[in-house]
C-alpha cells in the first residue's frame, strides 16, 4: 500500500498501526511531510521507517528514472506530488511483473477519479475505503480515524471563526535563539508544580544558559498565562519579569480550590518570576484521560461534541477533544493526544485514540500507569520469537562444538554457585572461588551471556533496547527479553552448561591483593543453586539445611560430606574476600542507606510464596560486594580501551543545600549531620539513633537519600573524568555488567567489554559499537525508561494501597487509625509518616473552613476557630479560646487513615490527626509495632500477611468488585504497603539493581 | 520548515547522489583558436572555462622575471550571472583574488616551471555558473588548458572537494551542501604521485574525522583523474584524425 503525500501528513498515526505492514512511502511523501510538517512529524516518520517490526521502506522516486517526472508549467505542487506518487506506484506494479496488486492511497476525490482506473492492479481509493475494505476488523483503526477526521474539521471551522486572543503569540524560532544567546531569555524545562497546577510552574534551567551566578534557582511561572500554552515537560523560552513583580513560592498544603486562601497567607521569599515567549521543544506524549461525568456535560451545556475531558496527571491542562462517543466512554480510562493549542483557545485541542479500562478496574488502573510512564509492552511479536534459541524437552538447547572450542572450558576445573532469592528464576550472576597451585586464590563472577544470544540490531535487541529495563509493579513484572531467554537459556540454572562471561581475579592469600584479573567467555556448569537462607545456614555451620538443597538430595553419605565441605569452604572463603573489599571501600566513604530490604519469593503458580527480609544476612552483603567489585572492573576496563565511547554509571555528589532540610530535622532531635563529605554523612548517619525511636534513624536515612541526586548512565567521551566518580559507592569508576537479563546498560557493557578483549587480541571488532553521540543519546533514553520504571513502581504500590483503603470506613475500622511521625512542617499542616503501612502523606492543621485543629484534655482533636503560627520545628493552633497546642518535628501522633476517591486522576490517601499522642496499640499489635528488627516476629508477621497476599492475587485475577470484599477482610499489614516502606527507604541506585 | 536533511536514512543526497558519488563531468578541451590552450568543463551545474597563454616573454615590467623559471600568473572571475544573485564585480574583488592566488600554487608544484626560465604562462579561469566546488572546477579546467597548450606538467592536477554531515564524508559537494555551512576541504591531487598540490579547508572539523574526508576526496580526485584522461585521449585522437588520415 502506497500511501499519498496527505495521508502521511494527517493520518501517520494509524500508519504507526503494528497491523499495518508493508507500506510504501514515497520520498516525494516523506518531502512534503518534512517541508510542512516540521521535524516532530518526520522523526515520527523515520523511526516508523527504521522499526524493522513495521517492514516499511522508502522509496526514492524522485530518483529514479523511470518514476521521475518533471514538474509541468502551471501544474500545482499538490497535483505534481499526487502524479508523481501515482506513476511511481504503477512503475513498481510493472517491476513486480504485474503480480502484487497496489493500493494507492490518498484523499483527494479528483486524484481517485483521474488515476482510479488508470491501470490494472493499482488501485487508488480514499484512506476510509482502505480502512473498510482491508481492515474491517481493526475497530481502533477505524474510531482514531474518525476522531482525526472530526478534529481536522473542527480546526478548519475554528480558524475561520475569529476569537479573541486568549494567549500571547509565541516569537519565532530566529527570535528565540538570538534572545537565548544574548542572555535576554533563558531556556529551560518547565515543571508543573503537581499540586497547584493552575498557577504554578517551574523552568528548571538547561547547562549553559544560567551564566548569570544570581539564578542558580528555578524560575517560578505564576498562572496560565504568563505559561503561555506550555505543558509540563515542554523546553521552553522563558523571559524574566521586573523584580517588583517576582513571587514567591507556596508553602502552604494547598488543594486547587483554595486558591484565594493560599494568597492570603504569606508566600515565603520572592523568587525569580518570568513568563514563557516561545517553546523550543513540544513534548508531548499520549495522555490518559477521563471523560466528565453524566450532570458536567449537561452543564456544559450547548455543544456536546467537544468535551473538556479532564487528564489523570494533575499537571496536564483540559484537553478539549471531538468525540460522539463520550456517552459510552463515561467510566472509562481513554487515552488522548494533543494536537495543537492555538493562541485563541483556553485549552488545547486532542483527539481520541483508544480506551484502556474501566475507572477503579485494577487493570485499567495499572493500564493507565503504564501508559502515563510511556511504557509500552505488547507481548513479543513473532519474528522476534524465531531469533530465539529452542528448548524444548524434544530438543533440547546444547552447548555447540563451534563455541566450545571459542570459550573457557570450566565446567570440570570450577566450583561454580549462584546464590538467588529463593524460587527466583532469572539467575544472572554465579560465583566461584578456588585455591590456586601456586598458593593464590582465584575468585569468578560469572555472568549469563545475553550477547550471545542478542545480536546487535536484530528484533529482539530493539525490542529490549526499547523497553531498556524489566519493569517490577507491585503485583507483575514486564520482562526485557523474552521468557526463553530470562528464566531458560540464559539463567545460569543449577546441573546444565550455560555461556557466561567471566571475570577472574588472582588474589594473594592472605591479603586478598588483587594480583591478576582476566576477563571472557566461558562456559560453566553451576553446581548448586543456593538461595540465600541456605548459604547463610551454612556459613553458620548448620547443616541441617543441606535437606532443603535439592543437589545434595540423593547423593550417598559419604560423598555428600565431601561436596558439602567443598561448598561450606567455597562460601566461608567468598565471605571473606567480600570483607576485605567491602572494607576497603568503606574506608573511602562509601554510604550505607539502603535499609531493609524485602524481596517478595513467588512458588511454582507465580503466587507469592514468602517474604524473606534482606539485612540480617550476611551473605546478601558478599554477594552484592562480589558484584560491586565485578562491575567496578569491567568498568575499568572498557574505559581504558574505550576512553571516548564506554557506558559507565556515575553517582554525582549531592548539592548542600538540598541537605539543609535534613540538617534543620536532625538538629531538631538534637543531633549533628556532616554533610561535606560521603564519609562524614555515613558516620554521622550511623551516630544518629535515638534508642526509644528507632523510626528517627529510618526517617533521616530516606531523608538523605531523597537529597540526593540519582545515580546516571553516561558515555564517558561526554563528560570530564572527575565526574566519573560515583558517589554512593565510593568508586572512581562503577559500570552495571551483572544483570544483563534485566538491563540494557548491562547489555551494553557486554558488548564493549568483548570488543575490549579482542582489541586486546589484536583481532578486528566484529561489532560496530556505538559512537559517543549515539551512546549518549542511549543512556538518555535509559535513564528515561530507569525513571519511568522507578514512577511505575511507586504508582502501583500507591494504587494498592488506596484499594486495600478504599472499602473500609475510617470511623469504624480499626486499622484506619494508626501511628504516625511528623517529619516535615509546613504552613497549614504538618507531613506524616506512618510507620506501619509506610504512607508518607500530609494532614491539615486548618480544615478548608478556616477551622483549626485544637486538643482537649483527653488529647483528643476537633476542630475550632483559631489561628495558625509555623516556626522552624514546630508548629502552633491556637484556638480563639485560648487553648493551643504544638506539633513538633519527630512527634509521634494518631492519625485516622481514609481514602479521597477521585474520578479522574488516582486516589489518594488522606490523613487526619485524631489524637496528638502516640496511638496506643491493643497489646497484640503492640509487639508487631516493635518488631521491625526483630527477625522471628516479622517472619511470623509476614507468614500471616502470605495469606492476605494470595488473596491480593486472586483479586487481580478475578472481578474486582466482588473479591475486595474478601481482600479487605485480611488481617495484617499489607505486602504492598511493607514493600513500599522498604522502597522509601533504599538508596535509588541500589534499589535499582537488587538481586545483584 | 525543519532543517534540510544533507543525507537521508536511505543514503542518499539531496540530489540523489550516494556519499562518494561525482557530478556528471563533461569537458572539452580546444575551445578557442587564439589560445595557446583552452578547455570548458562542466561538473554538475558549475561550469568553467579555462584559457592558457604561454610560456612566452615576461610581459610588463622585466623586474618580475625568474632566473630559473617561469612565472605562472593565474587569474581568476566569475561572470556576473554565474550565481543565485547577480553581483557587480567579476574580478578583483577578495575571493578572485584568492582563488588566483590558490591556482597558482597549485600549477606551481605541477607545471615544470624550470623548463622555461625568465618565461611567463598565463592561466585565466572564468566561472560561468557557480553550482558549488568552483575551486575544484576551475583546477580541472585549467589542467586541461594546460594540457591543451602543450606545457610540460608533473602530471594531471585533479581537483575535488569534500565535505563532512551526520559522520558520513561526502565528495563533490554542490551549491546547497556548501550553502549547509559543514566543514568543507578542497583538494589538489596528483594523481600518479599521490602527492597534494593543495589542500583547504573551511569550518572546523574534529581531528578525528580529518583522515575520512581527506580519503572521500582523494578517491573522489582519482576519479575525476579517469574522465579527464579519457577526455584527453578523446581530444588526441580527434586531432591527430584532421591532423593526419
Amino acid at each position: 500500500m502506497i500511501p499519498d503525500w496527505k495521508i502521511v501528513q494527517d493520518y501517520l498515526e494509524i500508519l504507526e498501526f503494528p497491523e499495518l505492514k508493508g507500506i510504501i512511502f514515497m520520498q516525494t511523501a516523506c518531502q512534503a511531510v518534512q517541508h510542512q510538517r516540521g521535524r516532530r512529524q518526520y522523526n515520527k516518520l523515520r523511526n516508523l521507517l527504521k522499526d524493522a517490526r513495521h517492514d516499511c521502506v522508502l522509496f526514492a522516486n524522485e530518483f529514479q528514472q523511470s518514476c521521475y517526472l518533471p514538474r509541468e508549467r502551471g501544474e500545482s505542487m499538490e497535483k505534481w506530488q499526487s502524479r508523481s506518487i501515482y506513476s511511481a506506484a504503477v512503475w513498481y506494479y510493472h517491476h513486480c511483473q504485474d503480480r502484487m496488486p497496489i493500493v494507492m492511497v490518498t484523499e483527494d476525490e479528483e486524484t481517485i477519479q483521474q488515476y482510479g482506473s488508470d491501470t490494472e492492479g493499482v488501485f487508488v481509493v480514499s484512506f476510509k475505503d482502505y480502512l473498510d475494505n482491508f481492515w474491517p476488523d481493526l475497530k481502533a483503526a477505524h474510531e482514531l480515524c474518525e476522531s482525526i477526521l472530526q478534529s481536522r474539521r473542527e480546526r478548519e471551522n475554528e480558524s475561520q471563526e475569529s476569537h479573541g486572543k486568549e494567549y500571547a503569540e509565541h516569537l519565532p524560532l530566529e527570535v528565540l535563539e538570538a534572545g537565548i544567546k544574548s542572555g535576554r531569555y533563558i531556556q529551560g524545562i518547565l515543571n508543573v508544580n503537581k499540586h497547584r497546577a493552575q498557577t504554578e510552574a517551574f523552568v528548571r534551567l538547561q547547562g549553559a544558559s544560567s551564566k548569570d551566578s544570581d539564578l542558580i534557582s528555578d524560575i517560578l511561572i505564576h498562572g496560565m498565562k504568563a505559561r503561555n500554552r506550555s505543558i509540563h515537560g515542554d523546553v521552553v523560552v522563558v523571559e524574566l519579569l521586573p523584580k517588583n513583580e517576582w513571587k514567591g513560592r507556596t508553602t502552604a498544603l494547598g488543594e486547587s480550590d483554595s486558591d484565594d486562601k493560599a494568597s492570603g497567607e504569606a508566600p515565603s521569599e520572592p523568587m525569580p518570576t518570568g513568563r514563557v515567549v516561545g517553546i523550543l521543544q513540544k513534548n508531548w506524549r499520549d495522555y490518559v484521560v477521563t471523560f466528565p461525568s453524566r450532570e458536567e456535560v449537561q452543564s456544559q451545556g450547548k455543544n456536546a461534541q467537544k468535551i473538556l475531558v479532564t487528564p489523570w496527571d494533575y499537571r496536564i491542562p483540559k484537553i478539549r477533544i471531538s468525540t460522539q462517543q463520550a456517552e459510552a466512554l463515561q467510566d472509562f480510562r481513554v487515552v488522548v493526544r494533543i494536537d495543537s493549542w492555538e493562541s485563541t483557545s483556553v485549552y488545547p485541542n486532542g483527539h481520541f485514540v483508544r480506551v484502556l479500562g474501566r475507572i477503579g478496574d485494577l487493570e485499567g488502573e495499572i493500564a493507565t500507569i503504564l501508559v502515563e510512564n510511556s511504557i509500552s509492552v505488547a507481548p513479543f511479536s513473532e519474528a522476534q520469537m524465531c531469533e530465539m534459541p529452542v528448548n524444548t524437552p524434544e530438543n533440547p538447547w546444547k552447548v555447540s562444538s563451534e563455541e566450545e572450542r571459542e570459550r573457557k572450558d570450566l565446567r570440570r576445573t570450577h566450583l561454580v554457585f549462584s546464590i538467588d532469592p529463593r524460587g527466583c528464576e532469572d539467575v544472572d550472576d554465579a560465583l566461584s572461588v578456588r585455591a590456586l597451585d601456586n598458593g593464590s586464590l582465584e575468585l569468578g563472577v560469572h555472568i549469563a551471556d545475553v550477547t550471545h544470544f542478542v545480536a546487535p540490531h536484530s528484533y529482539i535487541d530493539i525490542e529490549a533496547r526499547m523497553r531498556a529495563t524489566t519493569y517490577y509493579l507491585a503485583d507483575r513484572r514486564y520482562d526485557m527479553l523474552p521468557s526463553i531467554l530470562s528464566a531458560d537459556v540464559c539463567s545460569l540454572l543449577g546441573g546444565v552448561d550455560r555461556y557466561a562471561v567471566s571475570v577472574m581475579w588472582e588474589l594473594d592469600k592472605t591479603s586478598y591483593e588483587i594480583k591478576k584479573v582476566w576477563y571472557g567467555r566461558t562456559i560453566i556448569r553451576s553446581a548448586y543453586k543456593l538461595f540465600y537462607e541456605a548459604a547463610q545456614e551454612l556459613l553458620d555451620g548448620n547443616i541441617h539445611v543441606v535437606d532443603d538443597i535439592p543437589e545434595f538430595r540423593d547423593l550417598d553419605e559419604k560423598s555428600r560430606q565431601a561436596k558439602l565441605d567443598e561448598l561450606v569452604w567455597a562460601i566461608g572463603k567468598l565471605t571473606d574476600i567480600a570483607r576485605h573489599v567491602r572494607a576497603k571501600r568503606d574506608r573511602c566513604g562509601a554510604l550505607e542507606l539502603e535499609g531493609v530490604e524485602v524481596r517478595v519469593q513467588l512458588d511454582e503458580k507465580k503466587n507469592i510464596h514468602d517474604l524473606i527480609p534482606k539485612q540480617p544476612l550476611e551473605v546478601h552483603e558478599t554477594v552484592a560486594e562480589c558484584m560491586i567489585l565485578a562491575n567496578h572492573w569491567v568498568a575499568r576496563k572498557i574505559w581504558e580501551s574505550f576512553p571516548h565511547q564506554a557506558l559507565l554509571r556515575r553517582h554525582p555528589p549531592p548539592h548542600q543545600e538540598f541537605f539543609s532540610e535534613l540538617r534543620e530535622c536532625a538538629k531538631a532531635k538534637g543531633f549533628f549531620i556532616d554533610t561535606r563529605s560521603n564519609k562524614t554523612l555515613a558516620d554521622s548517619l550511623d551516630n544518629a539513633k535515638d534508642p526509644n525511636d528507632p523510626i528517627v534513624n529510618k526517617l533521616l536515612r530516606s531523608m538523605a537519600t531523597q537529597a540526593m541526586s540519582n545515580a546516571l548512565y553516561f558515555s564517558t567521551g561526554s563528560c570530564a573524568e572527575e565526574e566519573f566518580h560515583h558517589y554512593g559507592l565510593a568508586l572512581d569508576k562503577y559500570t552495571h555488567f551483572t544483570s544483563p537479563i534485566r538491563r540494557y546498560s548491562d547489555i551494553i557493557v557486554h558488548r564493549l567489554l568483548m570488543a575490549a578483549i579482542s582489541k586486546d587480541k589484536k583481532m578486528e571488532s566484529k561489532e560496530n559499537l556505538f559512537s559517543n553521540k549515539d551512546l549518549e543519546e542511549l543512556c538518555r533514553h535509559i535513564n528515561n525508561r530507569n525513571r519511568a520504571a522507578q514512577r511505575s513502581q511507586k504508582q502501583s504500590t500507591e494504587l494498592f494501597q488506596c484499594m486495600y483503603f478504599r472499602d473500609k470506613d475510617p470511623e469504624t475500622e480499626e486499622r484506619c487509625v494508626s501511628d504516625g511521625v511528623i517529619y516535615s512542617i509546613r504552613t497549614n499542616g504538618v507531613l506524616v509518616f506512618i510507620p506501619r503501612f509506610g504512607i508518607k502523606g500530609a494532614a491539615y492543621l486548618k480544615n478548608k473552613d478556616g477551622l483549626v485543629i485544637s486538643c482537649g484534655p483527653d488529647s483528643h482533636c476537633e476542630w475550632k476557630p483559631g489561628s495558625l503560627q509555623r516556626f522552624q520545628d514546630r508548629i502552633t493552633s491556637t484556638t480563639t479560646g485560648g487553648e493551643s497546642v504544638t506539633f513538633r518535628l519527630f512527634d509521634h501522633v494518631t492519625v485516622r487513615i481514609s481514602v479521597q476517591a477521585s474520578r479522574c486522576h488516582s486516589d489518594t490517601i488522606r490523613l487526619e490527626i485524631i489524637s496528638n499522642e502516640p496511638y496506643v496499640m491493643p497489646d497484640t499489635e503492640l509487639c508487631q509495632q516493635g518488631s521491625l528488627l526483630l527477625k522471628s516476629d516479622l517472619v511470623k508477621e509476614v507468614t500471616r500477611s502470605v495469606e492476605e497476599a494470595q488473596l491480593a492475587q486472586e483479586v487481580t485475577v478475578d472481578v474486582i468488585e466482588e473479591d475486595c470484599q474478601k481482600y479487605c477482610q485480611t488481617k495484617g499489614r499489607s505486602l504492598y504497603t511493607l514493600l513500599e516502606e522498604i522502597r522509601d527507604l533504599a538508596l535509588l541506585d541500589v534499589s535499582n539493581s537488587y538481586g545483584i | 520548515m525543519a532543517g534540510l536533511e544533507l543525507l537521508s536514512d536511505q543514503g542518499y543526497r539531496v540530489d540523489g547522489r550516494r556519499a562518494g558519488e561525482l557530478r556528471k563531468i563533461q569537458a572539452r578541451m580546444g575551445v578557442f583558436a587564439q589560445a595557446d590552450g583552452s578547455a570548458y568543463i562542466e561538473q554538475g551545474n558549475t561550469k568553467a572555462l579555462a584559457v592558457v597563454y604561454g610560456p612566452h616573454e615576461i610581459r610588463g615590467s622585466r623586474a618580475r622575471a625568474l632566473p630559473d623559471r617561469a612565472l605562472v600568473n593565474c587569474q581568476y572571475s566569475s561572470a556576473t550571472f554565474s550565481t543565485g544573485e547577480r553581483k557587480r564585480r567579476t574580478h578583483g574583488d577578495r575571493k578572485s583574488c584568492e582563488m588566483g592566488l590558490q591556482l597558482r600554487q597549485t600549477f606551481e608544484a605541477a607545471i615544470l616551471t624550470q623548463l622555461h626560465p625568465r618565461s611567463q604562462i598565463d592561466i585565466y579561469v572564468q566561472v560561468l555558473q557557480a553550482d558549488g566546488g568552483t575551486y575544484a572546477a576551475c583546477v580541472n579546467a585549467a589542467t586541461l588548458a594546460v594540457l591543451d597548450a602543450g606545457i610540460p606538467m608533473r602530471d594531471f592536477v585533479c581537483a575535488c572537494s569534500a565535505g563532512f554531515v551526520d559522520g558520513t564524508a561526502l565528495a563533490d559537494l554542490s551549491h546547497v551542501e556548501e550553502a549547509a555551512g559543514g566543514p568543507q576541504l578542497a583538494l589538489a591531487l596528483l594523481p600518479a604521485s599521490g602527492q597534494i598540490a593543495l589542500l583547504e579547508m573551511d569550518a572546523r572539523l574534529h581531528e578525528d574525522h580529518l583522515e575520512q574526508v581527506l580519503e572521500a576526496a582523494a578517491r573522489a580526485a582519482r576519479d575525476v583523474h579517469t574522465l579527464l584522461d579519457r577526455v584527453v585521449r578523446q581530444h588526441v585522437k580527434e586531432a591527430s584524425i584532421l591532423l593526419g588520415d
